[in-house]
């Protein structure tokens, strides 16, 4: 059976801007600009899904040749897994998602992710409130080089 | 030849702080190097609060008690900028303390250079207590670190000169977008490498996760310092904040 992914919904945020997408991953501490079809292709699993239901839903909200882009598409879908955006789903039953809306975007591009590490003691140490044990603590007094 | 001290101002945003705010007064009082002033912004208390800062002042002239806008402590911080006349400016929220060498220590680095526009250092955190002791019991101590706290920070009053006041529009991370500006601009900034804020933290946040709202400004303050930072479509990175530590120097 094939497996099924979603997003990371407990680390792992994301909003749209003009001309691309921000998306922040709190327990790598990592941050991400999303362009051309990516949202959408991380939008996709919202909802539990297997890649051949991501792909097919991605084709199909934009209305596109599957041969020309399903390549594409799947080492997309590699990368965020990578990039632990996207986790196995813990409820690995046959049960049929939702399906999701893909609002993002009207006209197919090829999906462009940059990722940055660079506010990576930022990020982890949860900056917004108070801090999350689970996550860590970098830069402690104890820990400091030199 | 004597250096002058500077003129250090103290901006406390308050809103119904009755449990802690005397304790974060008496911190500030107690300083080794006694501010210029000390503004407490009232930004709509209705639990007393107040009243007590209005009846523990008794007169005290460096302490003036303004009226925020009640819409949160971005607007109430920056009506303490507005009043604000000093050359070093230093926030303290009104459930946390500073150390009593707080800004002995960070303005001896500021006279000792390299030139630098924001000082910060460590926080300590410490469980909810409701004493009024002014330094944490070392049992409710629950750890030490660099993080993103105003009031672990002095600045140069010449830095939100250059880089504006708080932005209102933010209800959360108004903080980390300040600081993001400040390390965008490349102004320059050290943290040292001593306590100079006590971070009270209460126990309904131990377990708290992100509302949208906290995501939704800390994605706008992330995003703003990524347009910034954009040359020709690439991002230019920032140094981590470890490389920002430096050694407090031997005594």
């Amino acid at each position: 059976m094939a497996v099924r992914f979603v997003i990371d919904q407990m680390n792992v945020s994301s909003e749209e801007f003009d001309s691309e997408t921000v998306c922040v991953n709190f327990a790598t501490g990592n941050y991400f600009g999303l362009r051309g079809a990516a949202a959408s292709i991380l939008d996709a699993f919202a909802s539990p899904r297997t890649e051949d239901e991501a792909v097919e839903l991605v084709v199909r909200h934009f209305q596109i040749d599957a041969a020309q882009v399903d390549t594409e598409i799947r080492q997309f879908i590699a990368r965020l897994i990578g990039e632990k955006l996207l986790i196995e789903d813990q409820d690995q039953s046959d049960a049929t998602h939702e399906a999701t809306g893909l609002a993002r975007q009207v006209s197919y591009e090829a999906p462009q992710i940059e990722i940055y590490s660079d506010l990576n003691e930022l990020i982890m140490l949860d900056p917004v409130h108070e801090i999350d044990r689970e996550h860590g603590w970098p830069l402690r007094r104890g820990d400091r080089n030199g | 030849m004597q250096t002058r001290t500077p003129a250090i101002s103290v901006i406390i945003p308050m809103k119904d702080s009755k449990s802690f705010i005397l304790a974060a007064l008496k911190s500030v009082l107690i300083q080794e190097i006694t501010p210029h002033e000390i503004l407490v912004i009232d930004d709509g208390s209705s639990d007393g609060s107040r009243q007590l800062v209005v009846d523990f002042n008794g007169g005290n002239r460096r302490l003036i008690l303004l009226d925020g806008p009640g819409k949160g402590p971005a607007a109430a911080r920056n009506v303490g900028l507005d009043r604000a006349s000093g050359d070093i400016i230093a926030f303290l929220d009104s459930d946390d303390m500073w150390p009593r060498d707080k800004l002995a220590v960070q303005l001896a680095r500021i006279a000792r250079g390299p030139a630098v526009d924001m000082v910060s250092g460590f926080t300590q955190y410490f469980t909810d207590r409701l004493d009024m002791g002014l330094t944490p019991d070392p049992e409710s101590v629950t750890d030490e670190m660099f993080h993103v706290h105003l009031g672990a920070c002095i600045f140069r009053r010449s830095v939100f000169e250059r880089l504006g006041n708080f932005d209102e529009n933010f209800t959360y991370a108004e903080d980390v977008d300040l600081m993001l500006r400040l390390r965008d601009s490349k102004l320059p900034m050290t943290i040292l490498d001593h306590v100079t804020l006590y971070y009270r933290r209460h126990d309904q946040s131990m377990t708290a996760r992100y509302t949208a709202t906290e995501k939704r400004d800390f994605h706008r303050a992330l995003m703003r310092s990524m347009s910034r930072r954009k040359v020709d479509g690439r991002l230019i990175p920032l140094a981590p904040f470890s490389s920002l530590i430096e050694r407090m120097p031997e005594p």
